[in-house]
């Protein structure tokens, strides 16, 4: 295994103070910064290892945490305070980072030759250097195009990169010179491009609240939007919007889980009975041990009517304010065809702010229901005998001047 | 990339201890551990609702833990909020790195939702059992197992075979250096003291963990760090690769002490940023165990001028 060692020292190093006829190749410039990247990079890591460790368990806790945001950008901030220290402060003791100088490359005033770098100089480079970064390290690519390899952050603080060794570098091809800096032009066009792009659609991602505080974490369903219910009221709310399909399973479980595990006292029943709707097979069995550990409770009688074999008589002994008991028994008196019924049972229940709007459905189809009963001939047998006609047109008056019907 | 390499590694004759040491971390894993696979990962414990019940569940034991245990606590974790079921999950993550949860979370009384509560029993059960019958586990270090073969079995098991390759890699490159320059007793002396090292550092970090530390690395800290104080000469060959380009890669003479910011102080950085009581895989900690005791080894030897006089006492 026999390598040249890029770093050997020359015989005879250079003593020419002429940087022009030094220009450091390309390939030594790079192998120095990949040396810089591994020497500076572990010890800003240092410096900033406690404000990292902040800033991740402030994501740890909220992933789309302001705080995290801010602590990242405070990172960001401290990463180029110090590149930019620790490349000013060896600039200038020694003219060189630590990678030029393994490199035998050094850093000198140029087109207005000092004896060394003035503070001022390796600041501006250094800080130039570290916002070459922020456009994606576009700009370095002069060092492939410039006659002397300057780049921006070298050209704005008036210095060069010479090489200590015998054979320096000529400096790119014209062609190749053109040929880079069109690449460049194109770069950067690119990155206007996609700055521009990226501007509107994060405008109008603000506009349309993506970055607004979220908290859909948290265990309660936001689709319940009812701040005033807790407790039972608010799983047995879940539960009949469930039944009413304005929410999905997924809804209801959170409610569930919120009162099992927040609530555990006042709402457990009603929890699991929410769970045993939600769930299936052998893990609904055991739900529904555990709604009916006492058998004469209302969220049992519910769980005992909502299974294959339930029956009306169930229903009957459940808690008849429960408002999943009201929609349930409103529904078995629409399908035992007493719509009149079913209708004041629905008119009372939209009567909680919260199932108002879901059951406005339910109030047109015992309504239709109800009218078209009505239409049949008399002794079909399809109309209970207990609608009168008057009962009847005052129902249809009360939809027409609820919905402005002419 | 970026590796020391003061030696050529080709004279192997001249290096048996470090080239039996390799023979025998592979052998040991090609034995023992390739292809033995417990299957822990797979278990429902690690999904994300599994996590997020076990989080609820050590939520409800913290309550109960005294004051004075709870303060030995991450900061974060004081921080957690039952209600959000994201932060439950990694709750969950950090419940299962606790030897003392673990050793009661199956008796506690538990508050919530009876079923799942308990289905997770028996998945819990399973998984403990699981856990405690797989082989890194058995030979690994952790707060749990430490028994006194534990401290040196946990120097030649590794995970996987990327974790014993890049293991291998830095003990042949530096294992050669230091054995050159002390001897094959002492370069076993340094392996093995700079191991114990790094498992008391990885304790003393984790005095609760039950997650085991395998694999050599400590003990390569140890060479490293040894190596780098022993040895200031002014420079000693690296090898770098940047891609098979021509220059860009090869050799670059460097000075010794670049070492300890590309690999020790680098440890120190990672240790640092990482949240308390969540681990990013790597045992930072016995690293620097392993380095601190190397770089005291080091400064004796350059007390004393060599190595036999430790060797003996």
């Amino acid at each position: 295994m026999v390598f040249p060692d890029l770093s050997a020292p020359e015989a005879q190093p250079r003593k020419s103070k002429n940087p022009a006829l030094a220009i450091a190749s390309m390939s030594d410039r790079f192998l120095a910064f990949i040396l810089d990247f591994l020497i500076f990079s572990p010890i800003v890591s240092l410096f900033i290892a406690s404000m990292v460790r902040q800033t991740k368990t402030f994501f740890l806790l909220n992933p789309t945490s302001q705080e995290g945001a801010i602590a990242a950008g405070l990172v960001a901030a401290m990463i180029v305070f110090f590149v930019t220290l620790l490349q000013a402060v060896f600039l200038y003791y020694w003219q060189a980072t630590p990678g030029q100088f393994f490199l035998q490359l050094r850093v000198v005033s140029f087109p207005h030759p000092q004896e060394r770098l003035s503070l001022n100089q390796c600041l501006l480079r250094a800080f130039f250097w570290c916002t070459g970064f922020l456009c994606l390290a576009v700009p370095f690519l002069e060092v492939a195009s410039h006659p002397f390899r300057r780049a921006f952050h070298e050209r704005a603080s008036d210095t060069m990169v010479m090489t200590l060794k015998q054979q320096g570098d000529e400096g790119p091809h014209p062609l190749e010179s053109r040929f880079i800096s069109s690449w460049m032009r194109m770069s950067f066009l690119f990155l206007l491009l996609f700055g521009v792009l990226g501007f509107f659609k994060t405008y109008h991602m603000l506009k349309l609240g993506a970055f607004r505080e979220k908290d859909g974490h948290m265990l309660a369903c936001k689709e319940i939007k009812d701040p005033d219910l807790s407790g039972v009221a608010r799983v047995d709310a879940a539960l009949s919007l469930f039944l009413l399909n304005e929410v999905s399973a997924e809804c209801l479980e959170k409610e569930a889980e919120a009162s099992l595990w927040n609530d555990p006292v006042n709402s457990q029943d009603m929890a699991y009975l929410a769970k045993f709707v939600i769930s299936e097979g052998e893990e609904q069995q055991k739900y529904f041990a555990k709604v009916c550990r006492d058998s004469t409770s209302s969220p049992c009688a519910i769980a005992r009517y909502m299974q294959e074999q339930g029956t009306a008589e169930d229903l009957i002994q459940a808690d008849a304010s429960l408002w999943t008991t009201q929609l349930l028994l409103s529904d078995e008196k629409f399908t035992q065809r007493d719509y009149m019924k079913s209708l004041q049972m629905i008119e009372a229940l939209q009567k909680v702010p919260s199932l108002k709007n879901a059951l406005e459905k339910r109030y047109v189809r015992a309504m239709w229901a109800l009218n078209e009963s009505s239409l049949q001939p008399q002794g079909s047998g399809r109309a209970p005998a207990s609608v009168s006609l008057e009962e009847k047109d005052s129902w249809v008056e009360k939809f027409k001047e609820r919905y402005e019907v002419p | 990339m970026i590796l020391p390499c003061p030696e050529d590694v080709r004279q192997y004759s001249r290096f048996p201890l470090t080239i039996t040491l390799v023979l025998l971390n592979i052998f040991i894993f090609v034995l023992i551990f390739n292809g033995n696979s417990s299957g822990i990962t797979t278990s429902s414990l690690l999904q994300k609702d599994g996590l997020t019940l076990t989080g609820r569940l050590y939520y409800q034991y913290l309550q109960g833990v005294p004051s004075e245990d709870l303060l030995e606590k991450p900061a974060w974790v004081h921080e957690m909020k039952s209600a959000n079921t994201e932060q439950m999950c990694v709750l969950g993550a950090y419940a299962l790195r606790d030897a003392r949860f673990l050793a009661s979370a199956e008796t506690l009384p538990y508050k919530g939702d009876e079923v799942r509560i308990s289905e997770w029993r028996q998945e819990f059960s399973e998984f403990r059992k699981k856990y405690q019958q797989q082989l890194l586990y058995r030979f690994g270090l952790s707060s749990l197992e430490k028994g006194p073969l534990s401290w040196v079995t946990y120097q030649f098991s590794h995970s996987n075979w990327m974790h014993l390759i890049s293991n291998l890699a830095f003990l042949v490159l530096i294992g050669v250096a230091v054995e050159s320059l002390v001897g094959s007793a002492s370069l076993l002396f340094i392996y093995v003291l700079g191991g114990l090292a790094g498992g008391l550092g990885f304790l003393l970090s984790d005095s609760h963990g039950t997650v085991p530390m395998v694999g050599a690395s400590a003990s390569v800290s140890a060479l490293l760090a040894f190596y780098c104080i022993a040895e200031t000469r002014a420079r000693v060959r690296f090898l770098y690769f940047v891609s098979p380009m021509e220059g860009q890669y090869g050799a670059i003479y460097l000075p010794t002490l670049l070492i300890i910011p590309l690999f020790l102080v680098v440890d120190l950085a990672n240790l640092w940023s990482t949240p308390e009581g969540l681990g990013s895989g790597v045992a930072y900690a016995a690293h620097i165990g392993g380095a601190a005791c190397g770089a005291l080894l080091a400064l004796l030897y350059k007390w004393k001028g060599s190595f036999t006089f430790t060797l003996r006492t």
